[in-house]
This record gives C-alpha cells, sequence and structure tokens, in this order.
C-alpha cells in the first residue's frame, strides 16, 4: 500500500494539523509500506542547521520513528520547504526525490510533482520560483545566519500573503497546455500532484488517451486527507482526530 | 448512578457532579439522548484502559455535540475503576468518548494548563461491576481498519440509563 500527502503547511501557527500528522504517523501511515509527501510538509523550512527549533525537531523525530518502524518515506520539495536537504533527508531517513518522480509498482505506474511548476499563467510566481530554486540562490541564502535567515522568510511570507489578497484563488491552478504536454512527456501515465490547494480528480484526453490527474488535498486544522494506493485503485481517506486517553 | 448494560454485564457508575459538573452534564446528556445505546467499547488495552461511547458495532463513528471545557484539574485521579473523557490532542475536546482504566495511570492526571500537561478528566468510577470490566479488558483485540486495539467481537453496550 502507497500513501500520498501533501501540503501540510506545518507550523507553530497550526497545531491541529500537526496533531492530525503526528497522529497519522503513529497510526494510519503505519499500514502502509510507503509514504510520498509532495511538497509542503513545512509553512517553511529555512535550513537543516535550525533543527535546534523545536518544533521542526519534533517532526523530525515523528518521521523518524516510522522510517525505524519500516515505512519507506519519499519527499518531494514544495514551494514553501525547497530547502529541505541532505541533512534533513538524513535525520529523517526520507529520500529526497527529484520533481517530477515517476514512480513504476508492479501494478501501475505514476508520475508524482508539487505541481507548481505547471501553473505558467502565474508570471509573478514563476518569478518568485525561478529564483527560489536557483542553487546559487540557495546557497548564498543559506550561507547567512539562521537569524537573518529568519527575517527573509517572514518578508518572503508576507508578500506572499499580500499578493495572494489581491487574487480571488491564492493558488493558481496549472496552464491546461503545458499539463497536456507534461502527461505527453509522462508517457500518459496516473499524475499526481498538490500545490493548488483545489483538490480534485481530473480526466485529461491527450492524444486520444485517457489520463487521470489526481490532486491532492491540503490539509485543515481539523481535518487532513491521504491519497491510498491499494495495488488497484487510487481512492482518497479522510484524516480526522481520534479522541484517545 | 448509571447502568451501562453490556453484553458481558452491568457496570455501574457513580459519577461526581460536584467536582466535574461540565463533564457529569455532558454526559448524563448522551445517555439521556440515547447516544451510547449499541455502542462498542472499541479500543480495549489490557494493562491501560477500555474506551468506549463514540462508534456501533462495524466501527461506524457517531456524530456528536460540541467538545467540552477539560475539568481535569478537580483532583479526581486516574485510578483503576474511575471513568474519565477521552479526547484528541487538544485538551478542551472531549465529546461523547470515554474510558475507564483498568489499572493506576497517573500519568493521565492533570498536571499544569498547558499542552501536554492538562490531563485527562475523571468524573465518576465503577461502584459495581468490575469484574464485567476484568471480562471485557482480557477479551482478545486487533486491527479493524486503522483503528488498533479493537475486540475480535464486538463489546457492545446495549443500553445506558440514569437509575
Amino acid at each position: 500500500m502507497i500513501l500520498f500527502i501533501s501540503d501540510l503547511h506545518l507550523s507553530p501557527r497550526s497545531p491541529g494539523a500537526m496533531r492530525l500528522f503526528l497522529q497519522f504517523l503513529a497510526g494510519r501511515a503505519r499500514e502502509a509500506e510507503e509514504l510520498y509527501i509532495l511538497g509542503d510538509l513545512f509553512e517553511a523550512w529555512i535550513g537543516d542547521d535550525d533543527s535546534g527549533d523545536p518544533f521542526n525537531a519534533e517532526v523530525v523525530a515523528a518521521l523518524r520513528a516510522s522510517s525505524d518502524a519500516g515505512l519507506r518515506i519519499s519527499v518531494i520539495h514544495g514551494n514553501r520547504d525547497f530547502l529541505l536537504g541532505d541533512g534533513f533527508a538524513a535525520a529523517t531517513g526520507a529520500r529526497l526525490l527529484g520533481d517530477p518522480h515517476l514512480l513504476s509498482t508492479p501494478e501501475w505506474q505514476f508520475v508524482l510533482s508539487h505541481g507548481d511548476a505547471l501553473c505558467l499563467d502565474d508570471a509573478t510566481y514563476m518569478a518568485f520560483r525561478a529564483q527560489v530554486r536557483n542553487p546559487a540562490w540557495q546557497a548564498a541564502l543559506l550561507a547567512k545566519p539562521l537569524g537573518e535567515r529568519r527575517v527573509i522568510a517572514a518578508h518572503m511570507r508576507e508578500v506572499s500573503e499580500a499578493s495572494q489578497r489581491d487574487k480571488d484563488n491564492p493558488y493558481s491552478d496549472l496552464q491546461a497546455a503545458a499539463t497536456d504536454d507534461f502527461l505527453r512527456e509522462h508517457c500518459y501515465v496516473t499524475f499526481i500532484h498538490g500545490h493548488t490547494h483545489q483538490p480534485a480528480t481530473h480526466d485529461h484526453i491527450v492524444d486520444g488517451i485517457h489520463v487521470e490527474r489526481w490532486v491532492l488535498a491540503d490539509w485543515h486544522e481539523e481535518r487532513g486527507e491521504c491519497l491510498v494506493w491499494d495495488g488497484e485503485a487510487l481512492h482518497r481517506e479522510a484524516l480526522t482526530q481520534e479522541n484517545r486517553p | 448512578m448509571i447502568k451501562l448494560t453490556t453484553n458481558h454485564g452491568v457496570i455501574m457508575l457513580d459519577l461526581n457532579a460536584e467536582k466535574a459538573p461540565k463533564t457529569v452534564a455532558n454526559f448524563l446528556a448522551y445517555v439521556e439522548a440515547g447516544h451510547y445505546d449499541n455502542t462498542v467499547f472499541h479500543r480495549v488495552i489490557k494493562n491501560f484502559m477500555i474506551q468506549g461511547g463514540g462508534f456501533e458495532p462495524n466501527m461506524k463513528q457517531k456524530p456528536c455535540k460540541a467538545p467540552i471545557e477539560n475539568e481535569a484539574a478537580n483532583g479526581l485521579r486516574n485510578k483503576r475503576g474511575s471513568i474519565a473523557m477521552a479526547r484528541t490532542g487538544d485538551p478542551h475536546s472531549a465529546t461523547a468518548q470515554f474510558f475507564i482504566n483498568t489499572v493506576d495511570n497517573d500519568f493521565l492526571d492533570f498536571k499544569s494548563p498547558s499542552g501536554q500537561g492538562w490531563g485527562y478528566c475523571v468524573f465518576g468510577e465503577v461502584s459495581e461491576g468490575m469484574d464485567v470490566v476484568d471480562k471485557i479488558r482480557a477479551v482478545r483485540t486487533g486491527n479493524k481498519g486503522f483503528h488498533q486495539d479493537v475486540p475480535a467481537d464486538d463489546v457492545i453496550i446495549e443500553k445506558a440509563e440514569v437509575v
């Protein structure tokens, strides 16, 4: 069984989503062999050397516990946690994947992505993306002291939130033509991505071939969602908080 | 007194409205609404507790009312035979699900009004039928769906009533 999640945007400002995720990792996820996190696990990640932060440390420890219990965890960068690096991978036991990533199972093939690279209609966003995904820019940022990075991250979030206020939907969608090209390049396999916060299952007909595109749901304080591949079909599963002592 | 008639026998509960007024009022409201009739003890861990009140047989979750304030700071302890409210990670999130401690669980007691320290609110104790609780705690359990520690054969609360 394989599980897919994305867009949890974990931060100390969202304790409910954090609790859901910890519960998910300790419970539901343990029944699967593999977990794919398709971007924006964190609301912000300013470098692997920020492990002294207690919130980050708790997430890392929970991922490590699941890895140690036999769950294979794979992570694709999102537009918030693009600085997740080898230090994070080593600490959690997760592997970092390139975007897009082809996933072949004995039964079916998938192409996995965060999804933001196809939002070509949003020129401002694409310019931002080109900057933050530039290795030289990232290296220069990581060379700055943690305190300074924190200030920069806060500023970037303010700019992002300000630009989102002017839009009907703060998350732009994938460009249709680029998506068709993408599906063509990836041999019409089932496409799974996040980023848009518009969970839905889309049917594309590309070159006369039917291709499914599954958009993962973002997580909220009271509710998360994972997509489940059980070897035969994909289905969505809601995650709510369990009552416990 | 509350009488829980289960398929393993009768459990009598003495509620402490003086120490846990809101929690007791909440529990009584669920009893009087018939909420607990035909629910199961769905989480049974022998040397910990038996938890129920939220699911019908076949693990169908029942709708609940609004969550209540956590009154765990009332001095009542999670000792063997006490009944307390289950909740999510949010301290003030108890609704209908409750549990009966099968051993002394000091670590569930209130420590401080913050995060992990809140503990779980005890609001009464088993006055008769601890032998029934002991029968239930010993049933065989396994995984059902993604729930763990679920009795293999349903442990059913057939009726909950005020007597």
